[in-house]
């Protein structure tokens, strides 16, 4: 039953109080997990299950752009708990924030060393011969750029969710680094690294009334006990950004916003150019219609210019968030994903 | 249904999102906060080279001098990792730092 007026006056008094004291902050990150791989900053972990009943195992490649707790934000949100409970075998590699020692690291220190380092690392722990790849935002980038330049690699299936391609369609945050305007080295701090701080004031200025209508959402539903954790949850993530490693601004700006080589198709890399068309494993391109991040124009082009023959896409209507959190997720996102890579898979 | 005054509210804010939205994409807004962005850092360096003389006349550390640390630090780690990396390869000739590779 709806709580009365009255009633919910004294839960929204006695939920503001916690809210200002810091009382409730949602435990997030809750599914049990082993280390099993380190090298530098980067992290592999396994998902504890009851035996998978998919082969092969799921490697998710976190965005260097967040923390990836997102994935696994909260029980009833858990895109790890979802695909557990599915039956995957799933490992997720993560990155530790960056400090100084990381300032120089290139897209080739993550496609070259880290993930195949982690990559091998799965096969070894898993006993499995294939993998299949999920790369989140700014992971998805890097799962590309891995799955075009390294066929050797026994790569099964590849899933990027709202991954840049065009950054002509990036709107502000790539507009502002175009000829003229900023050059990386105006961003990048003391100690080589783009701070947290520039990237949270940079997805601020997208919407700039954003805050205020969060504070409006936050009190309208104070006295909801569930919207609340979920509420906290997600903002805390959200204001939760981490430094980004110079050394890969520079490439990013240089070769991904300014040449636009993701969406021509072929990116200069390492020694020489790799070819999204060399892409030929399964391959589904996620993106949502409302994301203000990675708008979903910037996305489309990727499932034309991977050389698969098998390249589906799927449209979501919600924002950057959506595969992994809010109704969208859990209605459409998490199962057409796991839907997918299933029917691509073998049953145990 | 929402209440009276989150109607109202939406009423006020929905046009103000939809300017402000489209005036921050806009080439106009863009131009002046990257004009303004660079004259706020080069003003910061500025101030901060001024505390650093004066922090210096006084035998004190100053935020660069922690900067230079730092790196100095953080250069040794980067070849701690080569290092270890040769050493798991079972290599012996160097390889190439990542940006050089780059």
């Amino acid at each position: 039953m709806a709580p009365t007026l009255l009633e919910r006056q004294v839960l929204r008094a006695r939920n503001g109080l916690a809210v200002l004291a810091g009382e409730n902050r949602p435990p997030v990150a809750q599914s049990p997990r082993d280390l099993i791989w380190r090298r530098d900053k980067a992290r592999l972990w396994r998902y504890r299950s009851e035996g998978p009943r998919y082969r092969p195992p799921v490697l998710i490649v976190h965005s260097l752009v967040s923390k990836s707790y997102v994935l696994d934000l909260l029980p009833n949100t858990s895109m790890v708990r979802y695909l557990v409970g599915e039956g995957f075998d799933l490992f997720l590699l993560d990155w530790v924030p960056p400090d100084a020692a990381d300032a120089e690291n290139t897209l080739e220190t993550y496609v070259e060393d880290y993930i195949p380092g982690a990559i091998q690392a799965l096969l070894r722990e898993s006993g499995a011969e294939e993998v299949s790849l999920i790369g989140y935002c700014f992971g998805g980038v890097l799962t590309l750029l891995l799955t075009a330049g390294h066929p050797e690699l026994p790569i099964r299936n590849l899933v990027v969710m709202a991954t840049p391609c065009d950054y002509r369609e990036m709107g502000f945050m790539s507009n502002m680094f175009r000829e003229r305007r900023l050059d990386p080295g105006d961003v990048i701090d003391d100690i080589g690294l783009v701070p947290a701080r520039a990237l949270d004031e940079g997805f601020q200025t997208l919407k700039p009334t954003d805050q205020l209508v969060q504070s409006v959402n936050l009190f309208q539903n104070l006295w909801n006990d569930e919207f609340l954790e979920g509420f906290l949850a997600i903002s805390q993530w959200a204001r939760d950004q981490v430094p980004f490693p110079g050394g890969v601004f520079r490439q990013t700006v240089d070769v991904l916003i300014r040449r636009n080589a993701l969406a021509e198709g072929v990116i200069p890399f390492g020694r020489g150019e790799v070819r999204l068309a060399d892409i030929g494993c399964p391959f589904l391109n996620a993106f949502a219609e409302q994301d203000g991040i990675t708008p979903a124009a910037s996305s489309e082009p990727l499932t034309r210019l991977v050389g698969s023959d098998d390249a589906t896409e799927l449209r979501l209507e919600s924002g950057h968030v959506g595969f992994v959190a809010g109704r969208q997720a859990a209605k459409v996102a998490r199962p057409q994903i796991a839907d997918w890579i299933r029917q691509r898979s073998e049953e145990l | 249904m929402a209440p009276l005054w989150r109607q109202a509210f939406d009423a006020l804010e929905r046009p103000v999102a939809a300017v402000s939205e489209s005036w921050v994409q806009s080439d106009v807004f863009m131009d002046l906060a990257a004009a303004m962005f660079r004259a706020q850092r080069r003003l910061g360096g500025e101030l901060q080279r001024a505390t650093e003389q004066w922090l210096h006349a006084w035998g004190m550390l100053s935020h660069a001098d922690l900067a230079k640390l730092t790196n100095q630090i953080a250069s040794v780690e980067r070849q701690l990792r080569e290092l270890r990396r040769e050493l798991e390869q079972g290599s012996s000739e160097p390889r190439a730092p990542a940006s050089e590779a780059a």
